[in-house]
């Protein structure tokens, strides 16, 4: 609320000129009044001194400072400013000295300022003039810069929830191709493959929304998917997996694996008609987590090649880039027989902030 | 003695009452002051009071100007009893003032007399062949203005008497900077009732015209 009001008060440019004067009007006639008296020809004197004050003011900030100091011409903006500060506190002299005569005629002023006296008022008057323009120009392009963050942050985390989303179909796509086949071949374990279809879906649809998961449950489910797939296949794949290290009290972001895996299963086993294998390991560090998984080469067909393959990696790698930028590894390499990817993401432990709530 | 500096204070008290414009500090610098041989002698005004200007010679005491400068005293004496000054002449625009000052001479000893401030007094001097017409500085029109707010100098207020709700009971102490007086006089010393002239434009009865004897 505060800062709406203080945001408000320093776009109202009229109040600012309007205090600015007000501040300087009332510090002249402390000065130039007698301690404990004011007298009514102080009021009249220093609201006359003011004039030629704004006149250097105005010329600094609506002449001077966008047309040289703005343009970057330094050297040209030092010159005009003394000469404008030299000119005015010489015009000051000259309108107490004689022009006040005439504007005020029945009144009794001298210029009582020596013209050192006069640059020094004029130049303090100008520095701090163009100090309060300057740290408004500051504190506007702060806002600017803040609402920028919020905008980009918003549009990352947009981002990262379309990308987020769309493993859910993928996947989902991928699932239901494998019951498809089940049912046809009326599998016995049709049914424990729709409880553990229905387990993921839960998971997907409730736990994955946040930021950060339990690395545990994430292991969780994506072993449980592995049994999914492990029923599919039947004697046709060797699934191996295994997970080193301890997964208690950290956190990762959800759904790393899954494309990986997703990718595993559709280009080696699905692709391939005789015997194939999915080796997936899993090494758990303090800060980091390794994730390798190799399957073999399969013979995917040419359509599903040219449109499906990479749609998985490319969404993943997106993620990564907008989740941990520059603090992951997501490599890929193959032999004519074996594909091998390998992923190492950062860990995050429990009470940690999220990188992007920062 | 400082009784007689008491007793010429007093004087040009009772002589011009609220006639005088005093000041703190002098009217005149260091490079504005000049001597003319021709003030020298005795001279004699319409009252019969009789003016000596000498040469002065030395300063001492406490009655003495920051810097020497070549200086007047003035003895003025008339049926009433005996003042004396240090007057400075000086030039500003080429119009000749004298600066007056209690003299070191008039000084009493007694204690009263540490109390007293001295003060500068300004008139404006013209010589005219045998005569000199001296013009003090004029109180009242300074002090009109002040009571108007029309006047912006440094000044104080002093009470004359116990009657201060009366703006004509006070009188004013210049405590501006010789600098600063000087452009007020330079500016403003023609103004009509700055000198010599008083409210209505008449010659004022405070305006000395002294005639060499």
């Amino acid at each position: 609320m505060i800062r709406l009001f203080l945001i408000r008060l320093i776009k109202a440019r009229w109040l600012q000129h309007l205090g600015f004067w007000c501040a300087s009007w009332y510090l002249l006639l402390r000065i130039f009044s007698s301690p404990g008296r004011i007298l009514p020809i102080d009021l009249i004197y220093t609201s006359v001194f003011l004039v030629p004050v704004a006149a250097c003011v105005y010329l600094n900030l609506l002449f001077l400072i966008p047309r040289l100091l703005g343009r970057k011409k330094y050297f040209l903006y030092v010159l005009a400013l003394a000469g404008s500060l030299a000119l005015f506190s010489w015009l000051n002299m000259l309108l107490f000295s004689r022009f006040i005569d005439w504007i005020l005629p029945g009144y009794y002023f001298i210029s009582y300022y020596d013209y050192d006296d006069l640059l020094k008022f004029f130049g303090a008057f100008t520095l701090i003039a163009a100090l309060l323009k300057l740290s408004r120009g500051w504190f506007l392009l702060t806002e600017a810069s803040t609402r920028m963050a919020q905008l980009e942050k918003e549009h990352a985390t947009a981002e990262l929830g379309s990308l987020r989303n769309q493993i859910h179909p993928h996947f989902l796509f991928n699932s239901l191709n494998m019951l498809y086949s089940l049912v046809v071949n009326r599998s016995e374990a049709a049914p424990e493959a729709i409880l553990r279809l229905s387990g993921f879906l839960r998971y997907l649809l409730y736990e994955t929304s946040s930021d950060r998961v339990d690395l545990e449950q994430e292991l969780a489910m994506m072993q449980d998917y592995l049994e999914l797939q492990r029923t599919r296949s039947g004697e046709l794949a060797v699934i191996t997996s295994q997970i080193t290290g301890d997964p208690k009290g950290k956190k990762i972001a959800p759904l790393l694996f899954l494309p990986l895996l997703e990718n595993s299963f559709k280009h080696g086993i699905k692709g391939e008609a005789g015997p194939s294998f999915i080796d997936w390991q899993i090494t758990i560090g303090e800060q980091s987590l390794e994730c390798v998984i190799c399957n073999n080469r399969g013979h995917a067909d040419p359509v599903e090649r040219r449109n499906v393959p990479g749609i998985g990696l490319e969404n993943l790698r997106k993620r990564l880039d907008l989740l941990c930028p520059g603090k992951y590894l997501l490599e890929k390499s193959e032999t004519p027989d074996v594909f091998r990817v390998q992923l190492i993401v950062p860990l995050h432990h429990e009470g940690e902030m999220s990188d992007r709530g920062r | 003695m400082k009784t007689t500096m008491f007793a010429s204070v007093i004087l040009m008290a009772c002589l011009l009452p609220g006639c005088l414009v005093k000041s703190l500090h002098p009217f005149y610098t260091e490079n504005d002051v000049m001597f003319k041989e021709e003030l020298l002698g005795t001279w004699t005004d319409k009252d019969s009071s009789v003016w000596v200007l000498e040469q002065h010679k030395q300063f001492d005491g406490l009655m003495k100007p920051e810097k020497p400068v070549p200086a007047y005293d003035v003895t003025m004496t008339d049926n009433k009893g005996t003042s004396r000054f240090l007057a400075i002449l000086f030039a500003l625009e080429g119009q000749l003032f004298l600066d007056f000052f209690p003299s070191e001479n008039s000084c009493g000893s007694n204690l009263s007399g540490f109390h007293m401030v001295p003060s500068h007094s300004l008139a404006k001097v013209d010589i005219e062949g045998e005569s000199i017409r001296i013009g003090w500085y004029n109180e009242q029109w300074l002090v009109d203005l002040f009571n108007k707010n029309r006047v912006r100098i440094q000044h104080e207020r002093v009470p004359y008497d116990v009657d201060q709700k009366n703006p004509d009971s006070w009188q004013v102490i210049l405590t501006a900077p010789t600098d600063e007086l000087q452009k007020f006089i330079r500016k403003y010393g023609n103004d009509p009732g700055a000198f010599r002239k008083d409210a209505s434009g008449n010659e004022a009865d405070y305006t000395f015209v002294l005639s060499r004897n």
